[in-house]
């Protein structure tokens, strides 16, 4: 047996062993979308100071649990209904432009200078989510959205997979590193370096 | 073309599950990752021009929403690697020793020795996958082989089957 069996086998067996048989008809029924956490990977350690250095959403209500806010989504200031819990997580439904219901859930912990955890303020996760977003396209060209901003970056990534992108907005200028598929690093000052 | 997404679980659920598994080393992630894929595919108009190039697509997608997962501060709680492999019926002992092995790699080299080994996809194809550069694939293939023959040899001293040495 050639280690290429070998392994195909070793992992054929996995996958029927683990897996759950998937229903088409399930997927079909589920018409909604889950994203994670944008930016994740560099939030969890940087989320103090990212938070601070971009635009504002646009909030109208945010006496309740539950808040109708505006934030941009894909170049569009966007009406949605954003739910945030006392632990810091947050759901986000609206609907997109060709009329489908879209659901967005996320959040996260802030880490102060001593290391301690708290999770996201109301004001922290609606400044998450006006931070640029960085989308991979069904057609493979990926794409920068900040605010009313849209950029292609596609064949903007060097041959270790990163892309170095200027953002001038209202305010002061937003240095972008994104790793393809990885994740992005942003400072107001410098490109950073590139996630790992 | 596009194909009924019947079909698309049917012939493809166990690839995704397989590379997305590779991503997240947590089933229950894997898992989502794979069923996140094919809504994409039903929630999206796009067309293929044949059946590799949505097998392509579909594994892209699916590598995608397995790191979306992977790195989201709400993520499912890590497997320790010794459950991983607890309880799969491998055929032979020897699988699980090496998938244990496997799982073991850093990420970055596992995806390419499975896409390598497991999808039987070319360094170019790998590349574009990933979207990385062919080196990079290269060297990430090697040193995952390298790192593979280390553990791999470093047990077979204490284990004197012999069969280990057959990965590398």
């Amino acid at each position: 047996m050639t280690n290429q069996e070998q392994y195909k086998r070793t992992f054929d067996t996995v996958a029927s062993s683990r897996m759950q048989k998937l229903e088409a008809s399930d997927i079909m029924e589920r018409r909604k979308k889950n994203f994670s956490f944008k930016g994740a990977a560099v939030a969890l350690a940087a989320v103090l100071i990212l938070i601070s250095l971009f635009g504002a959403a646009y909030a109208s209500d945010l006496g309740g649990i539950q808040s109708k806010v505006q934030v941009w989504y894909r170049g569009e200031l966007t009406d949605v209904t954003l739910e945030i819990t006392p632990e810091g997580s947050y759901t986000m439904e609206f609907t997109d432009e060709n009329g489908n219901p879209v659901k967005q859930e996320g959040g996260g912990v802030a880490i102060g200078p001593f290391g301690k955890e708290r999770p996201l303020t109301q004001d922290e996760i609606l400044e998450h989510l006006n931070e640029p977003e960085v989308v991979y396209e069904d057609d493979g060209t990926v794409w920068v959205y900040y605010g009313a901003q849209k950029t292609e970056i596609t064949d903007q990534f060097d041959e270790d997979g990163v892309c170095h992108v200027k953002l001038v907005g209202e305010g002061k200028p937003i240095y972008m590193t994104i790793t393809y598929m990885e994740g992005y690093t942003t400072s107001g000052r410098k490109f950073p370096k590139p996630v790992k | 073309m596009r194909l009924p997404l019947e079909m698309l679980i049917e012939k493809y659920q166990k690839n995704l599950f397989a590379a997305a598994l590779n991503i997240c080393a947590n089933y229950d992630d894997a898992q989502d990752a794979v069923q996140e894929t094919f809504l994409q595919y039903y929630l999206s108009d796009k067309e293929f021009n044949d059946e590799e190039h949505l097998k392509a697509w579909l594994l892209r997608v699916a590598i995608n929403k397995a790191k979306d997962l992977s790195r989201s501060l709400f993520r499912r709680r890590c497997v320790p690697l010794e459950e991983l492999g607890e309880d799969i019926p491998f055929e032979d002992p020897a699988d699980g020793r090496l998938f244990e092995e496997v799982m073991r790699l850093p990420e970055k080299y596992r995806i390419v020795i499975h896409l390598f080994y497991y999808e039987d996809l070319p360094v170019k194809e790998i590349a574009a996958l990933l979207h990385t550069g062919e080196s990079s694939v290269k060297m990430r293939l090697s040193r995952g082989r390298d790192l593979l023959k280390t553990i791999l040899t470093e047990e077979s001293d204490n284990d004197k089957s012999g069969t280990i040495q057959a990965y590398i």
